[in-house]
């Protein structure tokens, strides 16, 4: 109720003053791929308010969950060029659907018009502390020892990634498949299991010692573990990036995706985003712009086709 | 144990004034909708669930709490007045709250109803908050191995308990299952059953499937049913002593009763699955043959009534056990509790007693309001929801049916969840036609995918081999159970 | 409800027995639909791990058939047929349906008037007030609620 009324306050208040030449006629939608709720659900509302906020435009924001965004990408898909409908969702389940079930998939990377990104998840291999290996190659050594180390993880990326070091390795990781990254991080609190994937939520056992990290699962390092290396460092040629990205329909006019792209960079530099993002992801907000995001896209595209080896 | 002070932190969050509001009205709307036969707290639930959204946690999860348990009284409310349970748990006591109201006592056999489900609730309450934080360390040590054996265990009981046909409950469990498996599945992410439609990718919608098989079905059904005359009334109260209230030396004289009942209703609740209606039943059971004469049973005895009320209202608190500690829910309530958790940004487990213990204890102090409300909302307003109970059928079930359609639209985002509703329920009265059980169709599929998960899980880490569960102990013990119980019930029939 | 019908048990009749055999024949029926066709149609055969994609729901549809066949063989338990009311709950849900598929062509707000009109008036409702309560005040009232109060959008 009270975060109601404040919107409700904001809405009132705020001064209508656009970025560029262009303005909507009418509200915005935009469309959450995920249900309410979730990083992406909180993520979208508040970019949307702050832009909202900014430009006095009155942005509508809807779940439309399913298939980890599927279904609302392929909604929007369909929907006309004019700015009014956007999207977001998260790289991830996208391009993995995109390289396995290419012919089931109403839509491709060049459907859309991408407005940018709104945020990069930390994706971290994280061990007990007192497990007898500090890094990848540890772990790799201590599964051939032990015949087969069990490593938990909550989406298929992840599970394609370790797969690629097995190959490579011969370390033969056995796999134990999650339905969350809390029930991940349970087992390997619990002992269960020898090693798990996390985006965060490990972050205060590090904290409290009680667990280390092995890898970062990214193309790079993380911000809070600027001393453990990635597991292309540890080399394997693999890489696992899932951002959070707000797309359109493909062919905007020129002016209206500038517009839309400025507005949401601006709302991306508010503190309270910031905030948001801190909290719920432990990373920061991060827009590479249009044309990067694409660039990112089809990147990813390849990176995911060399996960499926393909 | 958590710390002290994050007990305490979390026992003054939830005693605010602002958390009291919230408490109280869903209190008030569960013993509303409790006492209107037809729709129940799950309904409640699954609608108010959208409603929760801008709410913090602790007051959305408080409200929520309090619907579950002012619906644990309410539905004896019909129950006694015209011989109808307002929900399936208050069906037993329809068995003796009736007589005795048709005696000219309603407001007595209401009393004591009332006050036996908060006397069940307080106990069940109590051992949830002193086990929980317990149970949440010795959880941690269960690994997907034992988890999975437990689940075993619990089918093969909920299997064997509900319903009059072990076979038909087999089916009913089988048909959830396979419900279940309707989205990606857990090792290789490939799509299953979803007929060309994304939205299948998540699976079958919970909500949906709760509110068409439970709160659709039966207001279609009754709607059928209804010939266009008046509700039957309600007997006139009598205005001889003794007829209006229960007095002391009446609530003292059921303490056994009630506390057996107690101990029946926390003992099922504690495993994952069991339902009220089943405590119910066998806690009325077990008083029967434990009488020591007076008044007979089905004729108006009170203890009959504070059998059945104090077993079913126990339940509750010991259904939200499996639920922190293991992260797995006892109920079909409890599954929509969990998803409001997971609404707002939290997965139950064992680790939230590590990561959000002052909104565990929030969560309890709620609790112990809850009840406390039930007490004096149910005492204040016994008038008002006798008078609800009469309410015209014509505008209960069409505006329960477009609450539904509204509610599930929110929560599961669009008119594809609306139609797996319309379907669930046309499902629910086929099979409630030729007697196969669908609340146990339901538990199995709210526990499907989870089972399925840490079936998976169970076997890579054995490697596939039975002879590795000899280094789990508990895992063997609780199969060899599920075998025994199993075998246990089909002879018991 | 069927758990509420389990306090009162009675001995099943013949027609519980005939009503449980038809249902084991169709559980039956329905196993073997989607052991030979809907599995393969629509689960993938892949997999390397223990579970498979295919593995549980394969072992539903035995289990169905199994389950099917020995009720088909020795019907037990109760059974709640009532054609009429039964049809009429049918009829009631593809009023429903049709409304739903009204939802999404003219909204909400012009259709939940409309479906609450047609119950009542099936639920042979007379009095003015309780009528104007149900058409107009309860889809009013959830219009206000979600999409005024709470910010959220209805079909």
């Amino acid at each position: 109720m009270k975060k109601l009324l404040l919107g409700l306050g904001a809405l009132a208040f705020s001064a209508g003053t656009a970025l560029a030449d262009w303005s909507p006629s009418g509200p915005i939608n935009l469309w959450i791929g995920f249900g309410a709720g979730g990083e992406t659900d909180t993520l979208g509302r508040l970019v949307a308010q702050e832009m909202s906020d900014a430009t006095g435009w009155d942005i509508v924001v809807e779940n439309k969950p399913g298939g980890g965004g599927m279904a609302m990408f392929t909604q929007l898909a369909a929907y006309p060029a004019d700015g009014q409908t956007l999207g977001m969702g998260v790289t991830m389940p996208v391009l993995v659907n995109l390289t396995i079930r290419p012919d089931e998939v109403p839509f491709d990377l060049d459907s859309f018009d991408y407005i940018g990104t709104v945020a990069l998840a930390q994706l971290a291999l994280v061990a007990p502390a007192d497990a007898p290996y500090d890094d990848l190659a540890g772990l790799i050594e201590y599964s051939k020892e032990k015949g087969g180390a069990l490593v938990a993880f909550d989406a298929k990326p992840q599970e394609l990634l370790m797969g690629v070091v097995n190959a490579q390795s011969e370390a033969g990781f056995k796999m134990v498949t999650t339905e969350s990254s809390a029930e991940a991080l349970q087992n390997l609190l619990g002992g269960h299991v020898d090693a798990a994937f996390n985006a965060g939520a490990h972050i205060p056992y590090l904290e409290s010692g009680e667990l280390k990290m092995i890898a970062s699962a990214n193309a790079s390092r993380h911000s809070y573990a600027p001393d453990t290396g990635t597991v292309r460092e540890a080399g394997y040629d693999i890489y696992v990036d899932p951002w959070f990205y707000i797309a359109a329909p493909d062919g905007l006019p020129e002016e209206t995706h500038t517009a839309l792209s400025e507005a949401l960079n601006n709302a991306l530099q508010s503190d309270a985003v910031r905030d948001a993002i801190e909290k719920t992801m432990h990373t920061e907000p991060a827009d590479m712009g249009p044309a990067e995001t694409k660039a990112m896209m089809e990147d990813g595209l390849k990176n995911v086709g060399s996960l499926f080896g393909q | 144990m958590p710390p002290l002070d994050s007990v305490l932190a979390g026992f003054a969050d939830a005693f605010t004034l602002f958390n009291l509001l919230f408490v109280v009205a869903g209190v008030a709307m569960g013993q509303l909708v409790g006492a209107i036969p037809g729709i129940g707290p799950v309904m409640a639930m699954a609608i108010a669930i959208p409603f929760t959204f801008t709410l913090d946690t602790l007051p959305a999860v408080s409200f929520l709490v309090g619907i579950m348990k002012g619906g644990l009284f309410g539905g004896a409310i019909p129950a006694v007045l015209i011989n109808t349970p307002g929900t399936p748990d208050a069906a037993a006591t329809t068995f003796d709250g009736h007589p005795l109201a048709a005696k000219g006592k309603p407001l007595k056999a209401t009393k004591m109803a009332l006050y036996s489900s908060v006397t069940g609730d307080a106990f069940s309450d109590m051992v949830l908050i002193l086990a929980s934080a317990p149970i949440a360390v010795i959880a941690l040590k269960l690994g997907p191995v034992e988890v999975c054996a437990l689940m075993i265990f619990a089918f093969a009981v909920i299997a064997g308990l509900v319903g009059d046909s072990l076979i038909k409950g087999l089916i009913a469990a089988l048909l959830g299952l396979l419900l279940a498996t309707v989205q990606l599945d857990p090792e290789q992410a490939t799509p299953r059953f979803d007929f060309g439609y994304f939205q299948l990718y998540d699976g079958v919608n919970l909500v949906a499937v709760a509110v068409g098989m439970l709160a659709v079905a039966e207001i279609v059904r009754r709607m059928a049913e209804h010939d266009g005359r008046p509700q039957p009334a309600a007997v006139p109260q009598s205005e001889e002593p003794g007829a209006r209230g229960v007095s002391w030396r009446e609530y003292w004289g059921c303490r056994w009763t009630m506390l057996r009942g107690a101990l029946i209703g926390t003992g099922l609740g504690a495993l994952p699955g069991l339902g009220s209606t089943a405590a119910a039943f066998m806690s009325y059971a077990s008083a029967k043959r434990g009488d020591p004469g007076g008044v007979p049973f089905g004729e108006g005895n009170l203890r009959g009534i504070a059998a059945t009320e104090s077993a079913n209202s126990a339940v509750m608190g010991a259904n939200l056990i499996p639920l922190l500690g293991i992260g797995i829910p006892g109920s079909v309530s409890a599954a929509l509790l969990i998803s409001a958790f997971v609404i707002h940004g939290i997965q139950p487990g064992p680790l939230m007693f590590r990561t959000q213990p002052e909104l565990v204890y929030g969560i309890f102090g709620a609790m112990l309001m809850a009840n406390l409300c039930n007490l004096i909302v149910g005492q204040l307003s016994l008038r008002a929801w006798s008078a609800a109970v009469k309410a015209p059928a014509s505008f209960i079930f069409p505006a329960a049916l477009i609450f539904c359609i509204a509610g599930v639209y929110l929560s599961s985002g669009g008119l594809f969840g609306v139609s797996i509703m319309l379907i669930a329920a046309a499902v629910s009265l086929t099979l409630t036609a030729v007697g196969i059980p669908v609340i146990v169709l339901l538990i199995t599929f709210f526990l499907g995918r989870r089972f399925e998960t840490s079936l998976s899980q169970a076997l890579t880490i054995l490697d596939g081999d039975p002879r590795a569960l000899t280094a789990h102990p508990v895992a063997l013990i609780l199969l060899v159970g599920a075998l025994a119980t199993g075998v246990w019930m089909a002879r018991r029939r | 409800m069927s758990e509420a019908s389990s306090g009162s048990r009675q001995a099943p009749g013949p027609g519980d027995r005939a009503l449980t055999r038809g249902a084991g024949f169709a559980v039956l029926a329905f196993a073997a639909v989607l052991w030979v066709w809907i599995i393969p149609w629509q689960v993938d055969a892949s997999g390397t791990g223990w579970m498979r994609p295919r593995t549980l729901p394969l072992i539903c549809a035995a289990g169905l058939g199994i389950g099917g066949a020995l009720l088909a063989v020795v019907p037990a338990g109760l059974t709640d047929l009532r054609p009429r009311a039964h049809l009429k709950a049918a009829g009631l849900l593809v009023i429903a349906a049709v409304a739903v598929w009204a939802m999404a062509r003219w909204g909400f707000l012009w259709v939940a008037p409309v479906l609450a009109a047609a119950l009542v008036a099936i639920l042979r409702e007379r009095r003015p007030l309780w009528i104007a309560a149900t058409v107009i005040g309860v889809p009013g009232a959830i219009w206000l609620a979600v999409v005024e109060l709470l910010g959220r959008s209805l079909p």
